[in-house]
């Protein structure tokens, strides 16, 4: 429109325009314009005139302001005449809350308060972080944590595309130490064979004294982030025989994650290079040492680790020794890095900064510390723990049995050989791991069909919208907020706007868009599938465990199903003489024969006669005549009943039978009875079912608001998982679309050791705030003596 | 106790509930001449289980109840109204998974808490309203065998209680023996239909389990001389009998409970009474045997109960058919 130099007269010429405008209209509003109309019709006819191009011009105006958003409402709403105003004026409102929240996000952005998605602005974060310490233990400054940093990915030679449908290709391009030729290796791993014949060398066998690390504090690390350093550290990694490893990654602000930090140590010498370079890829030249088998490659905890570093770098370890196997191997109480920090070197490592915002250049001096500290003193570490599995393993025995270290690098050869795959989002069936199948598997939502077709939809709509963006999806919208939508289905942008709840940058910037993705598939959900039907074809193809085999077992070699097995049931030798009879009684003395299965229906219809003779009959006076003959009172009543059944269903009559005097007990008692005379309820209560079986609404209604709540709650919960996850570097992540395995569960009262996380979460103490509501029934709080003078109980 | 005004209470030092102790002669003949009162002895083997009735779903208004009972398994023989043994009948009710108070603090887990009481008058003894110590013990020992079955990590935030009534305990001794010992025999019977009928409200109330836990309860028992009349001289003395009735055995020398799932082969309860000598493990095999035979009852309850409700799903012309699937899949999973 116009230049941002001669802004100012822009905005009088618009302020000036705007109030004659609304002078204008004010004036004319305040004239009696029917009356002027009925007298001349001139005028009326002018007016109708200047009502339609007033008209046009609203039209036109929200047209070209809802022109370029994506919103797929017929969105401009068509005005044709004055009540089509009124009729469209919520839609009105929409257009004109829209433009208002575009200005907002445009004076957002113009003001710096948030950035630009897109790298445009080159204004430089400040960094007043450097010189501020901690806060707490836990805690780190904020402003290591989430940083609004330009994408760096961006820069890279290698931009990543985030919509490979094929397979991913090794980066590798040339393969050193090779035993087999690139591109002849048999998997898709290149170095599968030279792992798979690896094996540690023979100084891996011998108690070695540890070798103590150089003093953190005199020591620093060399800060790698030119191609020529690259060059020099990897001449003086050529001469070590280990090498301490680890990585640090980022992957909020990129969708498949980017390394951000390789720390490399040996004896005597910490590198720390930086993996945000432009020539990030020529990294592959450590090749030279990572797939050297003359060389062990310590790290911790390398599940992730392998993968990262294959798929951004082309990196790939020979030679792997991972000290968490080594932890599960030796069955240390912990497995965390942490700890044996805390064992060996007696350091407290300070993981709260594992979550900092990674890509922050320079690095400050904190996250430069934690980061060297990370391979610091993991040789020491790898040193203790090799001497400890010597000691505790038995080499005598065959096949390895007693071998620890073997243990060890079994496993963490099948963490080196684990293979990086691009994610391919499933639609239909929702596999993967970033498909929505494993969200809803984990949380036991029941969706109708229309929820369930949202629900996908969102779920697809973030997925895009993250490859596109280059961001997390966990970023653009958080797991709970998809279920949230997927149960209210809004159409428009301001209810989308009320249900995702804080919503995120893009999804307000995207409202239209993802209002308009939901509409769609609310409509296509109608004929799409049921939700329980699809999740039933998802669940065959995952292969269960088979079934152990409890034939073997002690007692449980007894099928609780089959009573003729009873008989059989045997235990030490112990051959039982019970005959097989049921072991079920079918009559209770308490219940008599209210539970019989052939007294259910008469029960139920005696029931409702009495009922609905305690409504109606007008009872005989209870005199002495009544107490005479027993029978007779038995008898009375069911005699009368029929006549006076019409009253109870005809209570209009009642009034003008009784001089308009009714009792409004009577009436409301009537309601609630009438209730389960329906059929379905009447089975349900006769069976003595709870209430969810009972089709009536409010039932229905609190049962459905229930178990929003519980989803609402697991979606939660799912989402806390995810992160923990994230946390332990994803170790878990592999195990999680598997059904519940009932036979194989963890044991409840033994549990599996945890993590650090959930111990230290665990070590709070939990209060149960039942626990005193359940030394029930109390008797009175205090004592209460009592006083002279009047009594309050029949205070009236 | 000090005053508990809001309840009509009885004299204090408990009252009894009337006893005949002398029971009306069966013929007017022998008129002044009281008729023997006789021990019931057991007719059962050893290792059999009494017939037991178990039902869900009889407390509409929780989310999960069942009803536990061990009828009376044969006629009265003697004239006498009081029964010769006492016919457990326990009820549970389940409240939740509900959400847990907002001021309560964050829990990752589910929480569990247990609720005993024996209704005031469940046994011969009449109990008080408040808790007593037995009843807490109880509750303790149920809480630890449902703990080790129930999922909690699927139920964060969130609380469930279990709340058990004893309508009618468990004999701690015969009646009629004036020296009786307060040994607290029948609370042993009394906590392994706890586990039992707790089990079942919990799969009513759709509760995540690993398996089914049930009871069981087994027992050394001091036979007398005249007990067994062809057990052998060495037989007889102590013997190990499943499922004991405390009213039928004149000495009980210990008792074992245990909590046990079957399909995994755990005990997530064990409690052993008494002095079990050197047969301690063979009493809890037995008292492994009797939950298991218990469990026979568990499952054909909670499958007729899931019949039930699906039955009635299916009928009923407008309900979605999910929920029923849900229950249905999680039972036959739990099975």
């Amino acid at each position: 429109m116009a230049a941002p130099t001669d802004f100012a007269a822009l905005q009088s010429s618009i302020q000036s325009a705007l109030v004659q405008t609304t002078r204008t209209a004010s004036q004319l509003a305040a004239e009696d314009l029917p009356f002027y109309r009925s007298l001349d019709a001139q005028l009326g006819s002018s007016l109708d005139r200047q009502n339609a191009r007033l008209l046009s011009l609203a039209e036109r105006l929200l047209g070209t302001a809802t022109a370029d958003t994506q919103s797929v409402r017929p969105s401009a709403p068509r005005l044709r005449d004055i009540e089509a105003v009124e009729g469209n004026w919520r839609a009105v409102v929409d257009v004109v809350d829209s433009l208002l929240e575009r200005a907002d996000t445009a004076l957002d952005e113009f003001t710096g308060a948030v950035k630009r998605l897109s790298p445009g602005a080159q204004g430089t974060p400040e960094r007043d972080i450097g010189g501020r310490g901690l806060k707490g233990p836990g805690r780190i400054a904020p402003a290591l944590r989430n940083q609004e940093i330009e994408k760096p990915q961006l820069q890279f030679e290698h931009v990543p595309t985030n919509d490979e449908a094929k397979a991913f290709v090794p980066l590798l391009e040339n393969k050193p130490h090779a035993a087999v030729p690139l591109g002849e290796s048999a998997g898709k791993h290149p170095y599968q064979a030279e792992i798979e014949r690896y094996t540690y060398p023979a100084t891996m066998y011998e108690h070695v004294e540890p070798i103590q690390y150089h003093p953190f504090d005199s020591t620093t690390a060399v800060m790698v982030d030119t191609e020529e350093a690259v060059y020099e550290m990897l001449e003086e990694l050529k001469q070590a025989k280990e090498v301490a490893i680890d990585l640090e990654h980022h992957d909020q602000r990129s969708y498949i994650g980017i390394v951000s930090l390789m720390q490399i140590s040996t004896r005597d010498k910490d590198w720390i290079v930086d993996t945000l370079k432009p020539w990030r890829r020529k990294l592959q030249c450590l090749n030279e040492v990572f797939a050297d088998p003359a060389k062990l490659k310590v790290l911790h905890g390398a599940f992730m680790d392998v993968m990262w570093l294959q798929r951004d770098l082309g990196l790939y370890l020979v030679g792997l020794f991972d000290t968490h196997y080594a932890c599960r191997a030796l069955g240390y109480p912990g497995g965390s890095y942490a700890y044996l920090l805390k064992r060996f070197c007696d350091v407290d490592a300070q993981k709260q900064y594992q979550l900092a915002d990674w890509r922050i250049r320079p690095l400050p001096q904190e996250l430069f510390d934690y980061a060297r500290s990370d391979t610091h003193y993991l040789l020491y570490i790898f040193d203790h723990v090799r001497n400890d599995l010597i000691r505790r393993s038995n080499f005598d025995l065959p096949d390895h049995e007693g071998d620890k270290i073997h243990d060890v690098l079994i496993r963490s050869s099948e963490t080196a050989l684990q293979v990086y795959e691009h994610p391919i989002y499933d639609t239909e069936l929702g596999q993967g791991p970033g498909g929505w199948y494993k969200l809803l598997a984990r949380t036991p939502a029941l969706l109708t069909k229309e929820q369930f077709s949202v629900f996908r939809a969102v779920h697809k709509w973030r997925d895009d919208v993250a490859r596109e963006q280059d961001d997390s999806v966990h970023y653009i919208m958080p797991n709970h907020q998809i279920f949230s939508i997927a149960k209210a289905m809004p159409n428009t942008r301001a209810t989308l706007l009320g249900v995702a709840q804080p919503g995120t940058q893009t999804v307000r910037l995207r409202a239209d868009e993802l209002a308009g993705v939901v509409t769609r598939a609310k409509e296509d959900g109608e004929e799409g599938p049921e939700m329980v039907e699809l999740m039933s074809k998802v669940e065959p193809q995952i292969p269960r465990k088979p079934a152990k085999d409890s034939q073997g077992q002690s007692v449980a070699a007894f099928v609780p199903q089959q009573h003729t097995q009873q008989a059989d049931m045997v235990n030490g030798g112990h051959v039982m003489a019970t005959k097989a009879l049921p072991l079920r009684s079918v009559t209770s003395s308490f219940w008599g024969s209210a539970f019989s299965p052939k007294s259910e229906k008469a029960e139920q219809k005696r029931s409702m006669a009495t009922a609905s003779i305690d409504l109606s009959v007008p009872l005989p006076p209870l005199t002495a005549e009544v107490f005479a003959d027993p029978a007779e009172v038995t008898a009375t009543p069911i005699k009368e009943s029929e006549p006076s059944t019409p009253v109870t269903s005809t209570p209009a009559e009642e009034p003008q039978e009784e001089d308009d005097v009714f009792v409004l007990k009577q009436l409301g008692k009537k309601r609630k009875r009438s209730a389960p005379a329906q059929g379905a309820a009447q089975d349900g209560l006769a069976q003595g079912n709870d209430e969810v079986t009972l089709p009536d609404e409010e039932t229905e209604r609190a049962h459905a608001k229930a178990e929003r709540k519980k989803a609402k709650k697991e979606a939660k919960k799912a989402q806390k998982a995810a992160e923990a996850v994230g946390l332990t570097d994803g170790l878990a992540a592999e195990e999680d679309d598997v059904p519940f395995d009932y036979e194989n569960a963890p044991s409840m009262l033994h549990p599996p050791r945890e993590s650090k996380e959930q111990r230290k979460a665990k070590s709070k103490k939990q209060v149960n705030p039942y626990a005193k509501a359940m030394d029930a029934p109390k008797s009175l709080g205090r004592v209460q003596k009592e006083r002279a003078g009047k009594t309050m109980t029949y205070k009236s | 106790m000090q005053a508990d005004r809001r309840r009509l209470n009885p004299p204090a030092g408990g009252t009894a509930a009337p006893i005949f102790a002398t029971p009306p002669t069966n013929t007017s003949k022998d008129k002044g001449q009281t008729t023997k009162l006789t021990r019931p002895t057991r007719t059962r083997n050893p290792d059999e289980h009494r017939k037991l009735f178990l039902r869900t779903g009889v407390v509409p208004s929780a989310s999960g109840s069942a009803y536990y009972e061990i009828p009376p398994q044969q006629e009265q023989q003697d004239g006498s109204l009081v029964p010769a043994r006492s016919s457990l009948k326990i009820t549970c009710t389940v409240h939740g998974p509900r959400p847990l108070p907002r001021n309560a603090q964050f829990s990752p887990n589910l929480l569990l808490s247990t609720h005993v009481k024996y209704a005031p008058f469940a046994t011969r003894n009449r109990r008080g309203y408040v808790r007593d110590s037995s009843e807490r013990d109880i509750g303790v020992h149920l809480e630890t065998a449902l703990r080790g079955v129930i999922i909690g990590e699927r139920w964060p935030k969130s609380g469930v209680e279990v709340v058990i009534t004893v309508l009618e305990g468990e004999d701690d001794a015969w009646w009629g023996n004036t020296e009786r010992q307060e040994a607290g025999w029948g609370m042993m019977g009394v906590l392994a239909g706890c586990i039992t009928v707790a089990s079942a409200a919990l799969v009513d109330a759709g509760i995540d389990c690993v398996d089914l836990v049930t009871g069981g309860v087994a027992a050394v028992v001091d036979h007398p001389s005249g007990g067994g009349k062809n057990d052998s001289a060495a037989a007889r003395g102590r013997r190990l009998v499943l499922d004991p009735c405390p009213a039928e055995h004149d000495e009980i020398s210990a008792a074992c409970v245990v909590g046990y799932l079957q399909g995994r082969d755990e005990l997530t309860e064990c409690w052993v009474k008494g002095d079990g000598g050197m047969q301690v493990e063979q009493l809890i095999d037995e008292a492994v045997k009797a939950s298991s035979l218990s469990r026979t009852v568990l499952v054909e309850a909670i499958k007729e109960s899931v019949e039930v409700k699906t039955g009635a799903e299916v009928e009923a012309p407008n309900g979605e058919p999910k929920g029923g699937k849900g229950k249905k899949r999680d039972v036959e999973m739990t099975g």
